[in-house]
């Protein structure tokens, strides 16, 4: 079963996870921009993240025989941060039309404040002007409230639905985003968000179109190998294959295909691991 | 250029040549964009000695009419006739055909003439803007030219933003394939030649942009180079050795060559006339060495010759020396550079080189004795050139013997 995981910040994760996740199936990675743990104080900060996640991540990951794509954005968390939210919008223009880019991400809200508002529907501009879809956060507090204003910006700004991934969804959110059109993500995490049986179920009651599951593995305690594990659990609960395969291939897949940047043709094509990054010869140890 | 400045141009050119060679006259053909042939431009003197008229149009190639027209690269001397192509960069643009007369042409003064004719052909260059779109024209589909022709619109306007964006989106606009060139680019202000041959499909594109700016492209080159991925940093290096005028720019040349990236190495310091009119000496001859050293021809290094120097030479030697004790190759084009500030036994490493299975080292060795002019190496010059069979070389070891 080929996985493609629709959410991960790889930049925060060691390369034996990279080695499990291709061993357990998962051949492309999307990795959205979001805030490091702690605060950055300056512009500079975002740029080095940028530059890593357009870049470097995509030769590490590229080691282990993954694709890797990012999406980018001013995060939630970082909007209400004066020191760097209107500098960091100020940079997108210009690495929303870098190679890899699929979409502007993860936006949204965190404390639902006026600031956050502000720099979604101004994000949520930006992916219209670049033709880029948006990978929108949903809050770990006041969830449904966040989702309603996600949704009420949405339709204030005009933002086509069809082209937005509403992510970090749970049993309460999935009745008010089913009917909006949005493609909707599930993080599946060790203690909180979502776990694997809640997941089957859900699928089960709404069905599996435009449903989409992640690991959401970042700096904290998380497991990017929770789809595979999720998918092992809809397995013994009798989930038909093709269904499966929707849910961990061809829904993220077609979402991220919307950036018109998804080259389907190489995301089918076995990565070399053997590949310089940029001619660079700073790879370790012996080369393939 | 005007008419009229052209054909003073063709007058002085063709005075030169026959001056130079003591012939009865000479004229200039130029390629036809549209079909192989070569069509008269200029004519100074007799054709022959019975006075028949120069061809308006004559097959552009080394096979005459109805032969497969492939044009030349190299100087042919039928002892007659002596046609010296007009080369821009690797691509012939057309030829200059010098007839004898009475005389009997020999090969060592077309080199001179070649060099001459170059100067030509850059003159005669269409503008870099005008020929970076003749060369997409034939690479990119409509909807993508259509894209960069709006690109360089809000270029001429002025609007950096729209440069901003379109750099990162520029592979994927128009493709990253190489560009399939044998030309050059020639700036209208400067009379230097900025090679194609390693160019990509995105780098015309971007450096199309740069060239249609109506702000100040060199600040904007560097600035795209610090804030460019691997594709727009060299984009922006290209940029600067069309349009890079001061050392305003030189900390991303610096900051490339001092990079492991081949790509980005070779955009800096291969075929970029920047790189070698603004990089102090120190930093100069340390590119000139990572150049050797990483496979890149330092041959194709704008200004290397007219920059190097004796602590150069030391630094080249020493590198063959340690490849040498390492039982490794070394990279021919090292020998004449070399040899314009010869070390003591360098002739006689050199005379040892002409015997070197490769033609490349046999050629280049040749090359660098002429260079150094010690008449002690004439033994092995002769005994060499008997047993010859190579056109290029033979040319270069009369050279050295002339």
């Amino acid at each position: 079963m080929r996985i493609f995981e629709p959410h991960a910040h790889m930049f925060s994760r060691v390369t034996d996870d990279y080695e499990q996740m291709a061993l357990a199936g998962i051949v492309g990675v999307l990795e959205p921009a979001f805030w490091l743990g702690q605060p950055r104080t300056s512009v500079g900060s975002f740029v080095d993240y940028f530059d890593a996640i357009i870049g470097w991540e995509r030769f590490r990951a590229e080691q282990f025989g993954i694709r890797h794509y990012c999406t980018l954005s001013l995060n939630p968390k970082e909007a209400n941060d004066d020191r760097v939210n209107d500098g960091v919008l100020a940079l997108l223009p210009r690495y929303l039309e870098k190679d890899g880019v699929l979409g502007v991400g993860e936006i949204g809200f965190d404390d639902i404040t006026p600031r956050e508002e502000r720099y979604l529907a101004a994000q949520l501009e930006l992916a219209r002007a670049h033709d880029l879809p948006a990978l929108v956060h949903t809050p770990h507090r006041d969830k449904v409230r966040g989702v309603e204003r996600t949704l009420a910006i949405m339709r204030e700004v005009k933002f086509p639905p069809e082209r937005v991934l509403i992510d970090h969804n749970t049993e309460q959110t999935v009745p008010l985003v089913i009917d909006s059109g949005c493609t909707m993500g599930f993080s599946i995490y060790p203690d909180t968000k979502m776990d694997e049986p809640r997941m089957v179920e859900i699928l089960r009651q709404w069905g599996t179109d435009r449903m989409v599951i992640n690991s959401a593995a970042d700096w904290g305690k998380s497991d990017p190998l929770k789809i595979p594990k999720t998918v092992n659990l809809m397995r013994q609960k009798g989930m038909a294959e093709h269904e499966i395969e929707k849910v961990v291939w061809h829904n993220p897949v077609s979402f991220f295909a919307k950036s018109g940047r998804l080259d389907l043709r190489e995301l089918d094509t076995p990565v070399s691991p053997g590949q310089l990054f940029e001619g660079n010869s700073i790879l370790r140890g012996p080369r393939a | 250029m005007t008419a009229a400045a052209t054909h003073t141009l063709f007058d002085a050119i063709l005075k030169k040549a026959i001056d130079t060679l003591g012939a009865a006259g000479a004229a200039v053909y130029l390629g036809d964009p549209d079909r192989p042939v070569l069509r008269l431009a200029a004519t100074l003197g007799q054709r022959a000695a019975d006075g028949a008229p120069w061809p308006v149009e004559m097959a552009w190639g080394k096979e005459s009419a109805g032969g497969a027209a492939e044009p030349a690269t190299e100087v042919e001397n039928d002892r007659a006739v002596l046609t010296v192509p007009l080369l821009l960069g690797e691509d012939e643009v057309g030829a200059v055909i010098v007839s004898s007369g009475a005389r009997v042409f020999g090969g060592v003064d077309t080199d001179d003439l070649a060099l001459q004719f170059r100067a030509l052909a850059r003159a005669l260059a269409p503008d870099p803007l005008t020929a970076l779109r003749d060369e997409l024209a034939r690479r990119i589909p409509p909807p993508a030219r259509e894209w960069l022709e709006a690109g360089i619109a809000a270029a001429a306007r002025g609007e950096r933003d729209t440069i901003l964006t379109a750099f990162p989106a520029m592979g994927r606009r128009l493709g990253r394939e190489p560009l399939g060139s044998r030309s050059a680019l020639v700036p209208r202000d400067v009379d230097l030649d900025v090679p194609l041959r390693s160019w990509r499909v995105d780098d015309a594109g971007r450096v199309a942009l740069l060239c249609g700016f109506a702000g100040d492209a060199e600040t904007l080159a560097r600035e795209l180079y610090f804030t460019g991925d691997l594709r727009e940093r060299c984009g922006a290096l290209r940029g600067l050795a069309v349009l890079g005028r001061t050392p305003g720019a030189i900390d991303a040349v610096r900051d490339a060559v001092r990079s492991s990236a081949g790509e980005l190495f070779e955009a800096a310091l291969a075929d970029n006339p920047y790189a070698g009119r603004f990089l102090p000496d120190d930093e100069f001859r340390h590119a000139v060495l990572k150049a050797a050293f990483v496979g890149v021809s330092i041959a194709r290094v704008p200004g290397v010759e007219a920059r190097a120097d004796a602590e150069l030479s030391r630094m080249l030697l020493s590198y063959v020396t340690e490849r040498e004790v390492a039982g490794r190759s070394v990279p021919p084009d090292i020998w004449p550079v070399v040899a314009l500030h010869p070390t003591r036994g360098l002739a006689g490493k050199l005379c040892g080189y002409l015997e070197h299975p490769a033609t490349a080292h046999r050629a280049a060795a040749a090359q660098a004795l002429g260079r150094i002019g010690d008449r002690r190496a004439h033994a092995f010059l002769n005994d060499r050139l008997a047993r010859e069979d190579d056109p290029t070389v033979r040319r270069l070891l009369e050279r050295a013997l002339a």
